[in-house]
C-alpha cells in the first residue's frame, strides 16, 4: 500500500540509528511507527546549512506531512518536486540551494580545473571510457563534506568495482578560494583509507575558478550559496553518477549510499559495459525512482500480476468445473 | 506414534475377518507409497503430531523460562530462537497441515461419496513435500536455531541476525506448495467427485468450509512463498529488496508477509469450523441452524481474510487511511464468525444434546473462540492497537484463536472421527477428562496473558519487570496442566488401537455418508457409490438412512 512513501522517512531514521542490529523484533517495529507520510516526502534533501546552525525545517516546510520524523533536516521539497528551495517560508540564505535533476543532460567537458598537483587538467579527460562518481564538496568545510566524502569512501570500500578500473571518482570543491593543497591533503587521506591499487589513477581531486565551477554546479544543478557572516557555504548534500560520455545518469541525495544502489547505477551508467549477468537480472527486476534516488523493486507489480494470473487460472478451473459437472458416473436414482 | 501402524496391522480381527483400508497391505511400503487418502491422512496424523510434541516442547520451555523475571533456564538467545521454533513449526507445521491434511484427506472423500481424492499420487506427493519442508526445518533447528521469530521480519532476518535463517526459509517456501497441492486437490475433488445426487446445498459444512479454506491455500502460500525466496535473495546475494541499507523497503516484506499471514489464520480456523458444524450437529441431533449462512459465511470469511492483512501493521507506518480501510474490513470479519457462532447455539436450542468427548471440544470451541473473536475487535481497533501492539494481548488473542479455535476443533474432529478411522472406541471417560483439563489449563494458560498484555509486558522477551511474577506463573501453570491434557488423549488413543471395544460403522447415531460406511472403511470407502437423497443433518425427520446404494 504505502511502501514506497514509507521508503523515505525509514532511510533517514535508519540513518541516525546508532546500531540498529541491537533492535530487537518488537523493539524496531516500535521504532517504525509514525512514519506514515506522502511520497511527496520521500525525497530526502537533506539540506543542512554547513554553519552547523539546526534550521528545523520539517515543522514549517513539510506541510503535507502530518507527523514529522526527520527533525533537523529532512524537508519535502512539495512544490514542482524541483528539489530546490525555493518557497516564501525557506530563510533567505537557503533560497536556492539544493539540487535539481537534470537527467540525460551533458556536462561541458572543456571545462578546466586543476589537478592535486595544480597541474591544469580538462574535464573531459576523465571520461570516455568508464562511468564518474563526482562529489561536490569543498575542502575546509566544518562538517557535512567531509561527512559526505567519508560516506562515499564507505560505499567505495564496500564496493566489488574497484576505483580506477570499472569507474573513477571526480571530487570537485566548489569553494574557488580551495588550492591544490589541500586538494592534495584530501586525496592523501583519502586514498590511504580506500587503501585499493590503481585507485591514484582514479580517484581525482579538483579545485577551480569560480566561473568553471558555477559552469559545472550549474549543468548538473547543484545549486549553493555563500554566507558572507559565517564564511561558509549552504549547500546540498549527494553524489551525481555521470556516463562515460559526460552525461547525468543518477543522482543519490543526503549521505549514505548504499553500495548495491550504487553498483547498479554504475552499472547502468556504463551503459552495461561493467558488471555481471545477476546485475543485469536485477536491474530488469529493477526500476530507478528518480523521487528517491534509488533503484525500487517491482514486486508490488509482479506480485499483482502474478495474483491475477493465479486468481485467473483458479476462476478458469473452477468455472470449466463446474460447467463440466461431475465426472462420477451419474446412476439412476 | 510409530507403532499406531504396526499394532493395528499385527492385529487382524480374528473374528469375522473383514478387508478394510488398514490391513488390505502390510509393510512399510505399503504406506509410505500409498495412495490412499485415508492412509495418507495418517502419514499426515503422525507427522504433524511429532511436530506438535517438538513445538510443544519448545512453548513449555518458554514458560518454563518465564518462571522467574530473570529467566530461569534458558539465554534470551536461546529464548529467542525457541519462541521461533514454536511459531514456525506450529503455524506451519501443525495448524496448517492438521485439520486439512489430517481430517480433510480423510473425510474429504468419504463425506461426498468419493472412492479417493481427484489426484491420488499428487496427494502422496503433497505429503512429501510436507516432510522435506519438515524435515529442512528440523535441520535448521539442530544445526542452532534461527531466531527471527516465525514473522521472519526483514531487515533482522535478511542483515542482522547470524542463524539459520536461510534453511528454516526454505522449509516455510517448500511447505508451501505441498499446501497449495493439497487445496487444488480438494477443490477439484469436491467440485468432480461428488456423489450422484449430493448437490452443493447437501454438503456437509465441513466440505463447504474446507473448500473454502482449499482456496485460500491457493491464493495466499504463493506469497509467503515468493517472499521467502526474496528473504533468501536479499540475505544470500544482498540483492536490495527489504533491508533499507542495500536499498530495500522493510514495509514491503511486512506487506507481503501479511497479505499471506492473515489468511493463514483463517486457513488454520476455517476447517476447525467446520468441523464443529458437525459436532454440533451430531451431538444435537439437529440440522445445522441456518446452514446456507453457516455455509456462506466460510465463503465470506475466506474474501474478507485478504483484506485485512493491514492490521498487523498499524503501527509500521502505513498511511492512516489504510489503517482506516483495514481496521474497518477486520471487524467485519467479526460478522461472519458471529453468524457461525450464532447459529452453532441456535442449533443446540431444542436439540437433544449430549456431552460425549468431542462434543466438549465443540463446546469448548465455541467459548473460546468467542473470547479470541471478540479480542480480536479490540486489535481491530486503531487506537487500542496502539496501545496493545507487540504486548502479551495479542499473544493471548491469537492463542485463543488459535488454540482455544483451531486445535479445540482439531481435536474435537480426532476424537468424533477416531472410531471411523480406527474401529476402535477409545474410553470415553479418559476423554472427556482430558478435553474438560485442555479447556481449564487452557483458560488459565492464555487467561492471564490478556492482563500481562492489557498491563503493559511486551511480547517476545526473555525476561519481565518482577511485579508482573505472579501472573506469569499462573500461566505456566496452566500450560502444564494444558500439557497434561495433551499427552492424555496420546495415550488412550494408542491404547483404543489395540484394547478398544469395536465401534461400528457408526458408533454416534450421526449422518454423513462417512457413516454408512464400515469402519475402518474398505479400500474404495463404500461398497457401492451412494446416492444422495436427502440434505445433510436430517436429523429427526428420517430416523433410517434414507441413502440407498445403486450399481
Amino acid at each position: 500500500m504505502q511502501t514506497d512513501s514509507d521508503r523515505g522517512g525509514w532511510i533517514f531514521n535508519r540513518a541516525r540509528e546508532s546500531n540498529p542490529s541491537l533492535a530487537r523484533p518488537s523493539l524496531a517495529l516500535r521504532q517504525r511507527r509514525g512514519q506514515s507520510r506522502p511520497r511527496v516526502i520521500s525525497l530526502l534533501l537533506a539540506v543542512i546549512f554547513c554553519c552547523g546552525a539546526a534550521w528545523d525545517v520539517p515543522a514549517a516546510l513539510a506541510d503535507t506531512s502530518s507527523s514529522s520524523t526527520l527533525p533537523g533536516g529532512g524537508l519535502s521539497p512539495a512544490a514542482g518536486r524541483t528539489g530546490t528551495l525555493n518557497s516564501k517560508r525557506v530563510p533567505a540564505l537557503l533560497r536556492g540551494v539544493g539540487i535539481d535533476q537534470r537527467l540525460n543532460q551533458q556536462v561541458p567537458l572543456d571545462l578546466v580545473f586543476r589537478d592535486a598537483s595544480g597541474k591544469p587538467v580538462r574535464l573531459g579527460d576523465y571520461f570516455g571510457s568508464k562511468p564518474v562518481i563526482l562529489s561536490l564538496i569543498y575542502f575546509n568545510c566544518p562538517n557535512l563534506c567531509t561527512m559526505e566524502e567519508n560516506d562515499l569512501l564507505q560505499s567505495l570500500r564496500l564496493l566489488k568495482f574497484d576505483v580506477g578500473k570499472q569507474f573513477d571518482v571526480v571530487t570537485l570543491s566548489f569553494n574557488p578560494h580551495d588550492t591544490p593543497e589541500m586538494a592534495a591533503n584530501k586525496r592523501a587521506i583519502y586514498l590511504g583509507l580506500y587503501g585499493r591499487k590503481g585507485a591514484e589513477n582514479g580517484w581525482h581531486f579538483l579545485t577551480g575558478d569560480e566561473a568553471s565551477i558555477r559552469a559545472l554546479t550549474d549543468a548538473v544543478g547543484f545549486h549553493y550559496r555563500y554566507d558572507p557572516n559565517t564564511q561558509l557555504y549552504a549547500h546540498a548534500v549527494g553524489i551525481i553518477i555521470l556516463t562515460p560520455q559526460g552525461r547525468i545518469s543518477r543522482y543519490f541525495y543526503g549521505l549514505q549510499y548504499p553500495a548495491g544502489d550504487l553498483r547498479l547505477a554504475l552499472v547502468q551508467a556504463s551503459n552495461d559495459k561493467i558488471g555481471s549477468p545477476v546485475d543485469q537480472l536485477i536491474l530488469y527486476c529493477c526500476q530507478y525512482d528518480p523521487a528517491t534516488g534509488k533503484y525500487d523493486w517491482i514486486v508490488h507489480r509482479v506480485l499483482m500480476l502474478g495474483a491475477g494470473v493465479t486468481i485467473l487460472c483458479l476462476g478458469i478451473l473452477i468455472l470449466v468445473m463446474v460447467r463440466g459437472g461431475r465426472s462420477h458416473p451419474q446412476a439412476s436414482v | 506414534m510409530g507403532t499406531v501402524t504396526t499394532t493395528t496391522l499385527q492385529q487382524p480381527q480374528a473374528e469375522e475377518y473383514r478387508v478394510h483400508y488398514l490391513n488390505a497391505k502390510y509393510g512399510i511400503k505399503s504406506w509410505l507409497l500409498t495412495t490412499d487418502h485415508k492412509r495418507i491422512a495418517w502419514l499426515y496424523l503422525v507427522s504433524t503430531t511429532f511436530f506438535f510434541v517438538i513445538g510443544g516442547v519448545a512453548a513449555a520451555m518458554m514458560r518454563l523460562n518465564l518462571v522467574s523475571p530473570q529467566g530461569a533456564i534458558v539465554q534470551p538467545e536461546t529464548y529467542n530462537k525457541l519462541f521461533t521454533i514454536h511459531g514456525t513449526i506450529m503455524i506451519f507445521f501443525f495448524l496448517a497441515p492438521a485439520v486439512p491434511t489430517v481430517l480433510g484427506n480423510f473425510l474429504i472423500p468419504m463425506m461426498i461419496g468419493a472412492r479417493d481424492v481427484a489426484f491420488p499420487r499428487l496427494n502422496l506427493l503433497s505429503w512429501y513435500i510436507f516432510i522435506t519442508a519438515g524435515m529442512i526445518f528440523i535441520y535448521s533447528v539442530i544445526a542452532g536455531g534461527v531466531d527471527t521469530g516465525w514473522t521472519f521480519y526483514t531487515p533482522l532476518s535478511t542483515s542482522y541476525v547470524n542463524t539459520h535463517v536461510i534453511s528454516a526459509a526454505m522449509a516455510v517456501f517448500i511447505s508451501g506448495f505441498s499446501s497449495i497441492l493439497t487445496g487444488l486437490n480438494f477443490v477439484v475433488t469436491i467440485h468432480k467427485m461428488r456423489a450422484p445426487g449430493l448437490t452443493w446445498f447437501r454438503l456437509p459444512l465441513f466440505i463447504w468450509s474446507m473448500y473454502a479454506a482449499s482456496l485460500i491455500f491457493i491464493l495466499a502460500m504463493p506469497v509467503i512463498a515468493i517472499t521467502m525466496v526474496l528473504v533468501m535473495l536479499e540475505r544470500l546475494f544482498h540483492v536490495g529488496i527489504f533491508d533499507p541499507a542495500l536499498g530495500g523497503d522493510p514495509i514491503l516484506f511486512q506487506h507481503l508477509f501479511w497479505f499471506f499471514g492473515h489468511p493463514e489464520v483463517y486457513i488454520l480456523v476455517l476447517p476447525a469450523m467446520g468441523v464443529i458444524s458437525e459436532l454440533i450437529a451430531a451431538f444435537s441431533r439437529r440440522r445445522v441452524f441456518g446452514y446456507g449462512f453457516v455455509g456462506f459465511s466460510s465463503f465470506a470469511i475466506a474474501v474478507l481474510s485478504f483484506l485485512v492483512w493491514g492490521h498487523h501493521m498499524f503501527v509500521s507506518g502505513q498511511s492512516v487511511y489504510a489503517g482506516i480501510f483495514f481496521s474497518a474490513m477486520s471487524m467485519a470479519v467479526a460478522i461472519p464468525s458471529a453468524v457461525k457462532v450464532f447459529n452453532w447455539t441456535a442449533t443446540l436450542y431444542k436439540g437433544s444434546v449430549s456431552y460425549e468427548a468431542p462434543m466438549l471440544y465443540a463446546l469448548g470451541f465455541i467459548g473460546l473462540f468467542t473470547i479470541g473473536g471478540l479480542t480480536g475487535v479490540f486489535l481491530a481497533s486503531l487506537g487500542l492497537d496502539v496501545f496493545l501492539h507487540d504486548t502479551y494481548f495479542v499473544i493471548a488473542h491469537f492463542h485463543f484463536i488459535m488454540v482455544g479455535g483451531a486445535v479445540m476443533g482439531y481435536m474435537g474432529g480426532l476424537h468424533y472421527w477416531w472410531p471411523k478411522m480406527t474401529g476402535k472406541l477409545y474410553p470415553d471417560y479418559w476423554a472427556r477428562l482430558a478435553a474438560c483439563i485442555i479447556f481449564i489449563g487452557f483458560v488459565l494458560t492464555f487467561g492471564p496473558q490478556f492482563i500481562l498484555g492489557f498491563e503493559g509486558l511486551p511480547r517476545r522477551y526473555a525476561m519481565y519487570p518482577p511485579n508482573f511474577q505472579f501472573l506469569n506463573i499462573m500461566s505456566s501453570a496452566g500450560a502444564s496442566i494444558l500439557a497434561v491434557g495433551y499427552i492424555m488423549p496420546l495415550f488412550y488413543l494408542v491404547w483404543s488401537l489395540k484394547y478398544g471395544p469395536e465401534a461400528g460403522p457408526n458408533p454416534w447415531g450421526a449422518k454423513g455418508l462417512e457413516w454408512e460406511t464400515a469402519s475402518p472403511p474398505p479400500v474404495h470407502n463404500f461398497d457401492k457409490t451412494p446416492v444422495v437423497t436427502e440434505e445433510a443433518y436430517a436429523y429427526g425427520a428420517h430416523p433410517a438412512p434414507v441413502t440407498t446404494a445403486a450399481s
